[in-house]
């Protein structure tokens, strides 16, 4: 099952507040497309329509071969997972219950969970480190590890192949976190998966991802294979005057926020935007 | 899940008969267990047996059953609104039922069907209106929880102010015996046996329907967003459990008028010894909500025996839950503040 992502030209008001100014995107399936800009950018938004949990005011969201809310939300569920940027767990599950969350797109509220999607969960909560404390209450991990049990949930959702939005899934996690993830995240990548991680560290979003899209102020600024986006100045006019770039060596790049002491008393001026 | 829990449902099975029977035994004329128990056989006593078959056993019935409405009520309220001080009470839609019953008695002679059909309608009218207002609230969290209760309490009091103006226009001996209803009885009328064994039959299938929706209400509270990305239809969804809610206290009210505060706390009490998931809370409410019920009744008979057979048993289980819904409400302001500073 493979599914390519498209949107177009998307605007997005919401109360006062106007989200999306024409950001278009596309994702294809098997490259890993990291999602980065500055704060308050549009990058959630833009994910969430994605996800068709908001219509934008203007413009098309395409999912594999029709508009994203032409799907019966189950058949869209059974393809496209969508993980917050928000760690949290229902209170009074296990780990392993809050694993299988993730199968009730294949069973309706009248059917139990099957030994085959158990074994799964418990595959995945094990790539993840948490295979031993599959019956622990899942509100007594710790947040870094409420967060990979949240991942599992949204990858025993969607097997091989389909869609995976992932706000930030990175935020919280450890070293052991990242390895894992990115190990999970490659394999189902190979698999034909599409993904679209919002991402904070360029540099960990430079070292994963095959692609980078820029979003500022609700525009894609640039969108790209990223040796192509890290060449133009993309990321200096997302982050005007902030971001200093290292080529290293091997011709790669390391991004720093620029340090106080290299211009003057520091402070970033207005004049700087 | 620790091993000690997949016994969760044991105490609240066990204690179930023991409530059935003190609630058997309770009563304004004194029969001896032996007797009671020849009397449901169909044997001894003709007068014990007219006793256990026409007064007792039906009012057991039919306890069970508005105990374990209002307990799984109270616990799907809970899950599907996201606020643990939900209540069926609370909230005003047994006050809209009530009113229902209220106007279905007066218009067509105060059979039971009528006042059950006016209950159901009241109910379902005043549960719609409290689904639109909760998905319309601007905030989340602890102010659209607060909003969400102040409204249905002055919903209450309104349906509450209609009921009694309707009582103005009642001959004078039917009044006592409804505002006997009014306040939450199980006594305040003789029912016929086949009657309440219906609403406990009629009771159990609800409850197994709000039970077998549970799972749902533990992705609901993770957020709607969250739901739907599941595939869950939400609005549908939370339609569909409200209007069975709205049903289930239609019948529970119809029969028992306005028995507050069960809803509200059979599911923290589930919740303190089976942990949270609503898989458990709201069949476990359900079960609990039937035992305590029929246990406060029979306190509510017996231990009073100076007012005779007239204390209702609605002002027991207000006795005990208003303290704890305070109990409960001060809890949760004082982990929101300290929330808020952490």
């Amino acid at each position: 099952m493979r599914i390519s992502l498209r949107a177009e030209n998307l605007h997005l008001v919401s109360g006062s507040a106007e989200r999306l100014r024409g950001a278009s995107l596309r994702a294809e399936p098997g490259r890993w497309l990291a999602l980065v800009g500055p704060n308050g950018g549009g990058k959630s938004s833009l994910l969430r329509c994605l996800a068709g949990l908001e219509r934008p005011t203007q413009g098309e969201v395409v999912v594999g071969d029709r508009p994203v809310h032409a799907w019966p939300r189950t058949l869209l569920a059974q393809r496209l997972a969508w993980m917050p940027q928000e760690v949290l767990v229902p209170a009074g599950l296990s780990v392993m219950d809050v694993a299988m969350l993730g199968a009730t797109p294949r069973r309706g509220p009248f059917t139990l969970p099957s030994r085959e999607e158990q074994g799964r969960a418990l595959a995945l909560l094990d790539e993840l480190g948490l295979a031993a404390r599959w019956a622990e209450p899942a509100e007594t991990l710790s947040v870094g590890l409420q967060q990979r049990l949240l991942l599992a949930m949204r990858l025993l959702q969607v097997s091989a192949g389909g869609v995976l939005l992932l706000d930030e899934v990175t935020s919280a996690q450890d070293f052991e976190g990242l390895v894992r993830i990115e190990g999970l995240l490659r394999g189902r990548i190979a698999e034909g998966a599409t993904l679209v991680s919002v991402m904070h560290d360029l540099n960990l979003a430079l070292r994963w991802c095959d692609d980078l899209a820029v979003l500022a102020e609700g525009r894609m600024i640039a969108q790209g294979p990223k040796a192509e986006v890290v060449g133009s100045d993309a990321l200096e006019c997302a982050w005007p005057g902030c971001i200093e770039r290292d080529e290293l060596r091997d011709g790669g790049w390391v991004f720093r926020p620029r340090t106080c002491s290299s211009t003057g008393d520091g402070r970033l001026h207005s004049s700087a935007q | 899940m620790g091993a000690e829990r997949l016994w969760w449902w044991l105490p609240w099975v066990m204690l179930l008969p023991l409530a059935a029977m003190l609630s058997l035994l309770a009563g304004s004329s004194h029969l001896p267990p032996s007797a009671v128990w020849a009397a449901l056989w169909g044997e001894g006593d003709p007068v014990h047996q007219t006793i256990v078959w026409h007064a007792r056993l039906p009012v057991l019935l039919l306890g069970a059953a508005v105990g374990a409405s209002l307990g799984a009520s109270g616990a799907a309220l809970q899950g599907v609104l996201r606020n643990p001080l939900a209540d069926p009470f609370l909230l005003g839609v047994s006050g809209g039922a009530g009113l229902g019953a209220t106007i279905g008695a007066m218009a067509m002679g105060g059979t039971a069907l009528s006042m059950t059909l006016g209950a159901a309608t009241g109910a379902l009218v005043l549960m719609g209106g409290l689904a639109l207002l909760a998905l319309r609230l601007p905030t989340r969290g602890q102010q659209a929880s607060t909003t969400l209760l102040l409204a249905g309490v002055m919903l209450n009091a309104l349906c509450g102010a209609l009921i009694l103006i309707a009582y103005v226009f009642l001959r004078p001996e039917r009044l006592q015996n409804l505002l006997t209803w009014l306040m939450g009885s199980l006594t305040h009328q003789v029912v016929p046996v086949s009657t309440s064994g219906a609403l406990l039959l009629a009771t159990a299938a609800g409850v197994l329907v709000l039970h077998r929706l549970s799972p749902h209400l533990n992705l609901l509270a993770l957020g709607d967003d969250t739901a739907t990305s599941l595939g869950v239809r939400v609005d549908h969804y939370r339609g569909s459990v409200l209007a069975v809610v709205a049903l289930l206290v239609a019948g529970a009210v119809a029969y028992a008028g306005l028995i507050g505060f069960v809803g509200l706390l059979m599911p923290h009490l589930i919740r303190r010894v089976a942990g949270a998931d609503y898989r458990r809370v709201v069949l476990g409410s359900a079960l609990a909500g039937a035992s305590l019920l029929l246990l406060a009744d029979a306190v509510a008979r017996h231990a009073f025996p100076w007012v005779g057979n007239l204390l209702p048993v609605g002002a027991i289980t207000a006795l005990v839950g208003a303290p704890a819904f305070l109990l409960l409400l001060w809890r949760q302001l004082r982990s929101a503040s300290l929330g808020g500073s952490a």
